[in-house]
């Protein structure tokens, strides 16, 4: 149970932390679209990354679920391209 | 062993975290679905959907990049087959910009600009040449600067500067966006510019749809203001060597050539394609009704908010029956996609060089 609450919240607090990074990396890059887009690219990235890696540490990786982390990666990184390049 | 495999079953009147009337009803054998039941069915975790809304599963999932990636194609194609409903819209106003300007100078204890009508012209001159040439830089392609615009003009000066915009849809969050770039911002607050000029220009640039926006800064030479009662005296302005980033030139003063314009000025040019000259209230009454990048913004938004609603439930009803199902983490979800409209919400049209 303590195992499964340290897992918990050490990938909460990597995604977490990452995230915070993620939005004052986007807020001090706004008017420069292209190192935006990076931004918006590497967290869709990182995101199913970290959706793949949490849901191995609890043996719990299945293809639907990684499907719905790849759906919602794909999503905002459409909209990054949409609005950041093909405005 | 592996933890969380399976779906814990709870006993289906309690599970469904409704009104134990309602659940019993959806039991009976002859239960046709009514709109109460469409609604939980497809946005509400609840035994009937294997307590997960319906509009979350992969089916559904797949279908919002697919269906906001079409939309979002259709928009921007839109423009050009009804232009007057969907295109590049701009409230950029060159008055607006010049008074923005000056209040942002006023703010930081600077002596506001005064508007010369010579650098008007080199700025409109400088917009109307990056749509007709196609570029997107301080220095044209045939490497053509700034400080030629402005000596053309007629304008000599001892120091000089000029930003960029482009696409900004109003002029507070062009001002805002060069006050939050070092050297836009020094250029706007430097205490050694005395006067500005503004110029617009819009047209097709690699087959879409820009707006320019120049803002040319100055201040005269000091021999400008003597040549005007002693011609005799005067000299050609010196040379400008290599430019920075954002331009700010100084000059050591030897220039003391008559600085104001000769000719007539335009104080708002727009283009259309190469060399086509547009009136400004033509081109006004022809605005489209909508700008492409607010209505995509905006739809970028609404499906992001609908996601972030359902994932909203999907974790409260998870978190309140204490559900163990073999679907993603719906917090880290619902986290994921409030960055995203914060991402959504600072993405801006415009861009400063």
């Amino acid at each position: 149970m303590k195992k499964e609450l340290a897992y918990e919240l050490f990938h909460n607090f990597v995604l977490i932390l990452f995230f915070g990074f993620a939005f004052w990396a986007f807020y001090l890059l706004r008017y420069q679209k292209i190192l935006q887009f990076l931004v918006v690219a590497v967290v869709a990235a990182f995101y199913l990354l970290w959706g793949i890696g949490y849901h191995w540490a609890r043996k719990t990786l299945a293809p639907a679920i990684f499907f719905e982390y790849f759906i919602l990666a794909l999503t905002v990184f459409l909209i990054g391209l949409f609005l950041l390049f093909l405005s | 062993m592996p933890r969380h495999t399976s779906i814990i079953i709870l006993p289906e009147i309690q599970s469904s975290g409704l009104r134990s009337q309602e659940a019993k009803k959806w039991q009976q054998p002859n239960f046709e679905p009514d709109i109460i039941f469409l609604v939980i069915h497809y946005f509400i975790p609840h035994h009937k959907n294997n307590f997960r809304a319906l509009a979350l599963q992969i089916p559904f999932l797949v279908f919002y990049p697919l269906f906001l990636s079409f939309l979002l194609i259709f928009i921007s194609q839109f423009g050009t087959i009804r232009p007057g409903v969907l295109g590049i819209f701009s409230k950029i106003n060159i008055q607006e910009v010049i008074e923005a300007t000056n209040k942002v100078r006023a703010q930081n204890g600077e002596p506001t600009f005064k508007t010369n009508d010579a650098l008007n012209a080199a700025a409109n001159q400088k917009a109307q040449d990056m749509v007709q040439s196609g570029y997107w830089a301080h220095i044209s392609p045939t490497g053509k600067t700034p400080w030629d615009f402005i000596k053309e003009n007629g304008y000599f000066y001892s120091v000089a500067g000029e930003n960029l915009a482009r696409d900004f849809y109003d002029v507070s969050s062009m001002i805002s966006a060069w006050m939050a770039s070092p050297s836009h911002r020094e250029n706007i607050l430097n205490k050694e510019f005395s006067e500005i000029g503004v110029g617009m220009a819009q047209g097709s640039v690699a087959g879409r749809e820009t707006i320019f926006v120049v803002q040319m800064f100055a201040t005269p030479t000091p021999g400008a203001q003597l040549a005007q009662t002693k011609p005799a005296e005067t000299k050609p302005a010196p040379e400008v060597a290599a430019l920075p980033k954002t331009i700010s030139q100084k000059l050591e003063l030897e220039g003391k050539e008559t600085p104001q314009e000769k000719t007539p000025v335009q104080i708002q040019i727009q283009t259309k394609g190469a060399g086509e000259v547009i009136d400004v209230q033509e081109l006004a009454a022809k605005s489209p009704l909508l700008d492409y990048f607010t209505v995509q913004k905006s739809l970028a938004l609404a499906v992001i908010t609908f996601l972030l609603i359902l994932f909203f439930f999907d974790f409260a009803f998870a978190a309140r029956l204490k559900l163990a199902r073999p679907v993603g983490h719906p917090a880290a979800h619902f986290t994921f996609l409030l960055l995203a409209l914060f991402f959504v919400w600072y993405t801006n049209s415009g861009l400063i060089l």
